[in-house]
């Protein structure tokens, strides 16, 4: 009985105090940090992903277990990358991230631990890696434009289209694309080198870019900014998670799954090796993985849940609008690695950057 | 049958290893060929394009980690895991090289493969090393030898229960014969029940074969001792009758008649309870075994020697041939004596008074032969094969009694002895006797 009313005690102070959650910013270490209670185990969430965006899941899960204290703590994702494997960040019970190449790299290299997943979370196949990796999202990569830039004319649906549009009709385009700058941006070099895997016309869609003198950036946001503000009339291969949630708010907006082929990444979690919680970094994992926690990231959260089931604005359905797309998941695995060689990127981010500085100025 | 087992599981254990690592070693092979062939030198450097197939052939081990590294001439480091081991003592060349090393804590199979470049400013091998982890390989190896174990677990309870089956199958007509001779009475003579295993034929056969000697020599036996009996009964009765009618005789001329013809009667009396006593004699013998090394000079001489005491007062001649004079054989020296002795009797008895008696030896090489020949009348040739049987038979008939018995202690002799009884006629006459012995355990 005591034990009961007690108990119920902590869960009470503990709602409260995620109301009164503390969020400061420690601009030294440049990483954000939130607490939702302070109890007895402690729970380090290093992740690469926008704090809003994971916010919900991890009130959640903190709800679930009041004696947990969670912190979460966001880096960038090559920042955490660097400072797991050289040592120099320690104390991560679980990562996530949306680099996927530098998440395999990371259990390849022998920094994750293995997880006990009950069979009864049903995921898809290319989604998880030798129980160590786990896809928790399932974002398309999209064309996202400004509506008024296209009212006399078709939004290009399809790679292909693109390429034709860009070169048809140069002075609409000239200036006015956006995309992500490799050098600067994990999630762009990733998004280019996997353009070349599925798709033959990767190196045309490169060429017209640069030759439309397109802007490159750091961040999905940024160019949702300019196209917010009219200075893009199109930005390729965004993020869909971001795009859609924004297209949401703002009707300026609209988002293209291209028609031909749209590659999926998903944002990886793991448990490195270094945790000293294994016990509460896998109960995360599962919770992120389960129906609820899908359920919360479908209906709560601007990312976009991984399994088919569940329901809400940011749900597979929700998406498609019951379109037929071609969703081309980029699976869990070794390959994704190739592009994370040395030689194989150096020479990818050459022949990018002489297409791209040799932009009229 | 589990060291059977075992041994055989020792071989599939390398059977499965060695087709596992067949199999991914081939995946290994083809990702390194893929990546050398992407080396190239440009404007002096040497260059190396990952090609995206390179890890996706290997991602069909979709459990295994992989590392590799690319290394220029001179051994200069170009690209991947910079402190991936060599195999020891690696010369350069274009087949690839299979080895097993240790990496990030973890056993990993791996191969290396170079290539020779020769481009204006590059000149010198190129190699690929790549590794992967062995999940794949161990639950392949793993699932071929389970599978492999499940089978000969399976052949081997098969084998095990036909061989029951059969044995029992096999056996089961000698169980119904066991149990059908346990249940007969005695006295039940019928032949057994026959079967239809061709095997267990001959084994019916035989034991009925051998319980139908039997049988004929349990009624000889009683038709033997019933004629014993009699004659003995006869002879005693007799003897008391001439001792009666001796008693009440005056006339001492007459007296003395009766006497001789008591003495007849007597000395009748006492060969046939000697001989008897001889046929008991050397049946317990045969029973009890009493083998032992016999030097046959020496018997025979001492049997002869006493034949001569014994007949001294006849004209006949009695001979010795033997060249064998240390021959010595496993055998019963009670017995044989006896045995000889009646025969030598028979001889006097139905020879001639000038008879020519021979005993002798001879030796072959696995056989001994112990003979009699006499100068007497013989056997008809047409009768000889009957006169073997009556001696191997004991056959007796009327005004036999004293040459049946003596023929049943040669018979039990010879049978003791393992040995055979030839009879042949001799020219112009005569009997010859052979007891014929195997030459054993000296």
């Amino acid at each position: 009985m005591n034990i009961t009313i007690r108990a119920a005690i902590v869960c009470l102070l503990s709602i409260s105090s995620l109301q009164a959650a503390e969020r400061r910013i420690d601009s030294d270490q440049g990483f954000e940090q939130f607490t939702t209670s302070k109890s007895v185990k402690r729970l380090d969430i290093y992740s690469a992903t926008d704090t809003r965006a994971i916010k919900p899941i991890i009130e959640a899960f903190a709800r679930r277990h009041p004696y947990i204290d969670v912190r979460y703590n966001e880096y960038e994702s090559t920042t955490l990358y660097n400072g797991l494997t050289s040592g120099k960040i320690t104390g991560a019970d679980v990562v996530l991230s949306s680099a996927m190449d530098l998440q395999v790299k990371l259990v390849n290299d022998g920094h994750a631990r293995t997880l006990n997943i009950p069979e009864s979370i049903d995921l898809p196949e290319w989604s998880h890696w030798r129980n160590e990796a786990f896809g928790f999202t399932f974002e398309p990569v999209v064309i996202a434009y400004n509506k008024a830039s296209f009212k006399d004319t078709p939004v290009p649906s399809s790679h292909e289209s693109l390429v034709d549009a860009l070169r048809n009709d140069p002075e609409r385009y000239y200036e006015k694309v956006g995309s992500y700058d490799i050098r600067l941006s994990g999630a762009g070099y990733f998004f280019a080198t996997h353009d070349t895997v599925v798709s033959s016309i990767s190196g045309r869609i490169l060429e017209s870019l640069a030759r439309a003198s397109s802007h490159t950036y750091c961040c999905t946001s940024d160019m949702l900014d300019d196209l917010v503000e009219g200075k893009l009339a199109l930005a390729y291969n965004v993020l869909g998670s971001y795009a859609l949630a924004r297209a949401r708010k703002d009707d300026r907006i609209g988002v293209i799954m291209p028609e031909d082929y749209t590659l999926v990444m998903s944002r990886i979690a793991l448990v490195p090796k270094q945790t000293d919680n294994f016990a509460a970094a896998q109960a995360f994992i599962r919770f992120l993985l389960s129906k609820e926690g899908q359920q919360i990231i479908a209906s709560k959260s601007n990312l976009i849940a991984l399994r088919p089931e569940v329901t809400g604005p940011s749900s597979i359905a929700a998406i498609s609008e019951k379109r037929q797309l071609r969703f081309h998941p980029i699976k869990i695995g070794l390959p994704v690695m190739t592009f994370q060689d040395e030689m194989k990127r150096e020479r990818f981010i050459r022949e990018w950057s002489q297409l791209f500085d040799a932009r009229a100025p | 049958m589990l060291g059977v087992l075992l041994v055989l599981s020792a071989g599939i254990w390398q059977y499965a290893n060695r087709t596992a690592d067949i199999s991914y070693d081939r995946l290994l092979t083809g990702s390194a060929l893929a990546i050398i062939e992407r080396i190239r030198s440009r404007n002096g450097q040497v260059e190396v394009d990952l090609p995206y197939a390179a890890l996706d052939i290997l991602s069909l081990a979709p459990d295994d980690k992989v590392y590799y590294v690319v290394s220029g001439p001179d051994k200069q480091y170009l690209t991947g895991y910079r402190d991936f081991p060599s195999p020891e003592r690696y010369t350069p060349s274009a087949s690839p090289v299979f080895y097993n090393t240790d990496y990030l804590n973890e056993p990993i199979r791996a191969v290396v493969v170079s290539k020779r470049l020769d481009d204006p400013g590059v000149s010198g091998w190129v190699e690929v090393r790549i590794g992967q982890s062995r999940n794949a390989r161990n639950s392949l190896s793993n699932e071929i030898l389970l599978g492999e174990i499940a089978v000969l677990v399976l052949v081997i309870t098969l084998a095990l229960a036909s061989l029951a089956f059969g044995i029992n199958r096999t056996l089961s007509p000698l169980n119904q014969l066991s149990r059908t001779l346990r249940e007969r009475r005695a006295d039940e003579m019928g032949p057994l029940p026959d079967t239809d295993i061709k095997e267990v034929k001959p084994l019916i056969a035989s034991i009925d074969q051998y319980r139908t000697r039997l049988q004929s020599n349990l009624d000889m036996m009683q038709v033997f001792i019933a004629d014993a009996s009699h004659q003995i009964r006869t002879a005693l009765s007799s003897v008391q009758a001439q001792l009666d009618m001796a008693e009440m005789e005056h006339d001492k001329d007459k007296l003395q008649n009766r006497l001789a013809l008591i003495r007849n009667q007597h000395r009748k009396l006492t060969r046939l309870t000697s001989q008897l006593l001889t046929h008991a004699l050397v049946a317990h013998r045969r029973d009890t075994n009493q083998f032992q090394p016999v030097k046959l000079d020496t018997l025979l001489s001492a049997i002869l020697t006493s034949e001569v005491r014994d007949h001294a007062d006849s004209s006949i001649e009695f001979n010795y041939s033997n060249t064998q004079r240390d021959l010595t054989i496993d055998a019963d020296p009670v017995s044989l004596r006896e045995c000889l002795r009646n025969l030598i009797d028979n001889a006097i008895k139905y020879g001639p008074e000038n008879n020519s008696i021979t005993l002798g030896i001879d030796v072959e090489a696995e056989q001994v032969k112990i003979f009699v020949e006499d100068q007497g009348p013989g056997i008809p040739d047409e009768m000889l094969q009957r006169a073997v049987l009556r001696f191997e038979r004991i056959e007796t008939g009327k005004n036999t009694l004293g040459s049946g018995l003596g023929l049943a202690i040669v018979n039990t002799v010879t049978e003791a002895h393992g040995g055979q009884l030839h009879l042949s006629n001799r020219q112009p006459q005569g009997l010859r006797v052979e007891l014929v012995l195997p030459r054993r355990r000296i």
